[in-house]
């Protein structure tokens, strides 16, 4: 049973009240699902308003056959997966940067001076274990951060991570499994012995 | 299940979203493989480490900014609705009073603007009927102007058509004719053109009581010259030859008489050459009123007037008497032979230059 039945009813008639009470139950929640894809706090505030906005638009559509949560967050997901889209398609399309090799005089590239600064095994030794972990989910796929995201942090079921991302149970498990083993081997090389 | 299948298990199980079956299976071999005992304990640490993420609080502001985006969305939603239909109770109501004066001013507009029609008088049961046995298809009243003068063509030609007919049946029938087939023999108008002409040229010199009179004469005359034996007929055959009788009828081809059908379907059209058009104009009004029929519209173009009247058929002797009165009639259009009920008349007045 839905606990947000009556709030959703409400917020089809108009209900701008029941609406704001839904935004102030799930705001963080929607927030932290955001931000832990995408790793960018500026881009999470965005994304939550518009995921907040479509649901609004789409409410009148919701026919209740999954939880408001479980809708709510596939709303926020969808939102989180495009924007992440955007940021690696402009970093991808970046044609030129300061940190770019220069061409020489005989068609050769000059390279950076052999970097006085540790491996970057070592500068994550350097960062408290929270960062680490972070830096290794951020490290991880998309698919598969939404999975481990989704389980080990909001503690959702196989089912309702398949009914969020709509994906078959079997593949929620295989994707939670190789997100567990990427982040385990990261932290191994970060940490050293879990 | 083998070392690689328990590995790849793990992670469920960690979950415990494993069938007891399988839990059992993983738990027997990582008692005893110390690489699957060291992958689980692994896989634990880095769930803990995961789980042990701080959560992020949102900007204090985002609730806010959030429901001004909503209220916004809902504005833009509701604006045209709203303005449209609420309150319910207030707008509905108006909004039904002015569809039904909308509809009835539209009713009324379109009534009043539409030319001055009047419903077409169906043809008698009896005329249509013959109609129909005459021709398979129905007469329709729209017929091309060659049909009409052809039509004519072939009345004119009648005499001659007639004069091989053999006249023994002529003088068999000396029946008397229903008042349908008689009465347009009693019609002043449906005289030869040759024989009405003179006599309309006098008209305008004769008192209206005198034109009366002749008129009855002259239809007791067409009655008895229909009831004549052939030989005595036949002296006075161009009066009789637009006066519909029953063996014309039979000798004509079928669609001829549906098209004469259609012809008399339509008004009658008279021309009337008078020295005061207004004055003229002014009568035959009043002479419509007194035959109890009625101006349906009046018309002036320069000096010439149009006058569409509607009146009773039987009448129409009494109206073209009148008109022979103020001047020279001229018929276009030949009046109806069998018509009943409403004749629909055409009266166009056309003043007599005079001389300086």
């Amino acid at each position: 049973m839905d606990d947000d039945t009556d709030q959703v009813s409400s917020c089809k008639k108009g209900d701008l009240a029941a609406f704001e009470q839904l935004v102030r139950k799930y705001e963080k929640r929607m927030f932290n699902i955001a931000f832990r894809i995408t790793g960018d706090y500026e881009d999470t505030c965005e994304i939550v308003q518009d995921a907040f906005l479509a649901a609004y638009r789409g409410i009148a559509s919701f026919r209740g056959q999954a939880k408001f949560s479980t809708w709510l967050t596939s709303i926020t997901i969808n939102y989180a997966r495009n924007r992440l889209k955007q940021i690696q398609g402009k970093r991808r399309h970046e044609q030129f940067s300061l940190e770019d090799p220069l061409p020489k005089a005989d068609g050769g590239m000059t390279t950076d001076p052999q970097s006085n600064d540790p491996p970057v095994h070592e500068l994550l030794e350097k960062r408290d274990t929270q960062s680490k972990v972070q830096d290794c989910i951020n490290a991880l796929e998309p698919d598969f951060k939404e999975v481990l995201v989704l389980r080990d942090m909001q503690d959702f079921s196989y089912e309702e991570i398949s009914a969020i991302l709509k994906v078959p149970t079997g593949t929620v498990k295989s994707r939670l499994f190789r997100a567990r083993e990427a982040v385990k081997d990261c932290l191994k090389q970060a940490m050293g012995e879990l | 299940m083998e070392h690689a299948a328990i590995q790849f298990k793990l992670s469920d199980y960690l979950d415990d979203a494993v069938t007891p079956e399988e839990k059992a299976a993983i738990e027997e071999h990582s008692a005893a493989c110390p690489e699957c005992r060291k992958a689980l304990a692994e896989l634990k640490a880095t769930r803990r480490h995961v789980q042990s993420l701080a959560e992020v609080d949102p900007p204090p502001w985002l609730t806010g900014k959030i429901m001004a985006r909503v209220r916004e969305q809902a504005d833009q939603r509701r604006g045209l609705f709203q303005w449209l239909f609420y309150p319910l109770h207030i707008k509905l109501p108006m909004e039904a009073l002015g569809l039904i004066f909308l509809t009835v001013t539209a009713y009324l507009i379109v009534r009043n603007t539409q030319p001055g029609m009047e419903p077409l008088t169906t043809p008698s049961k009896e005329v249509y009927e013959r109609a129909q046995t005459a021709s398979p298809q129905p007469a329709t009243p729209l017929e091309s102007s060659e049909e009409k003068q052809q039509i004519r063509r072939r009345a004119e030609e009648r005499p001659m058509v007639e004069k091989s007919v053999s006249p023994a049946p002529r003088v068999d029938k000396t029946v008397p004719l229903d008042s349908s087939a008689a009465k347009p023999a009693a019609q002043p108008g449906v005289a030869p053109k040759e024989t009405a002409a003179p006599e309309l040229q006098a008209a305008g010199k004769m008192k209206p009581e005198e034109m009366a009179a002749k008129a009855v004469g002259r239809s007791e005359m067409a009655q008895k010259q229909i009831a004549m034996p052939a030989p005595a007929a036949q002296a006075t055959r161009p009066l009789e030859e637009l006066a519909p009788s029953q063996e014309r009828k039979e000798a004509e081809p079928p669609t001829l008489t549906a098209k004469r059908f259609a012809l008399e379907a339509q008004p009658l059209q008279l021309t009337l050459h008078a020295r005061d058009a207004a004055a003229a104009g002014i009568k035959i009004e009043e002479a419509v009123a007194e035959l109890g029929g009625k101006i349906v519209k009046k018309e002036s173009l320069e000096n010439t007037q149009l006058l569409f009247v509607q009146m009773d058929a039987k009448k129409v002797d009494g109206l073209l008497v009148t008109l022979e009165h103020l001047g020279e009639v001229k018929e276009k259009i030949l009046p109806a032979k069998e018509a009943e009920g409403n004749r629909a008349i055409t009266i166009k007045i056309v003043p007599i230059p005079t001389s300086p």
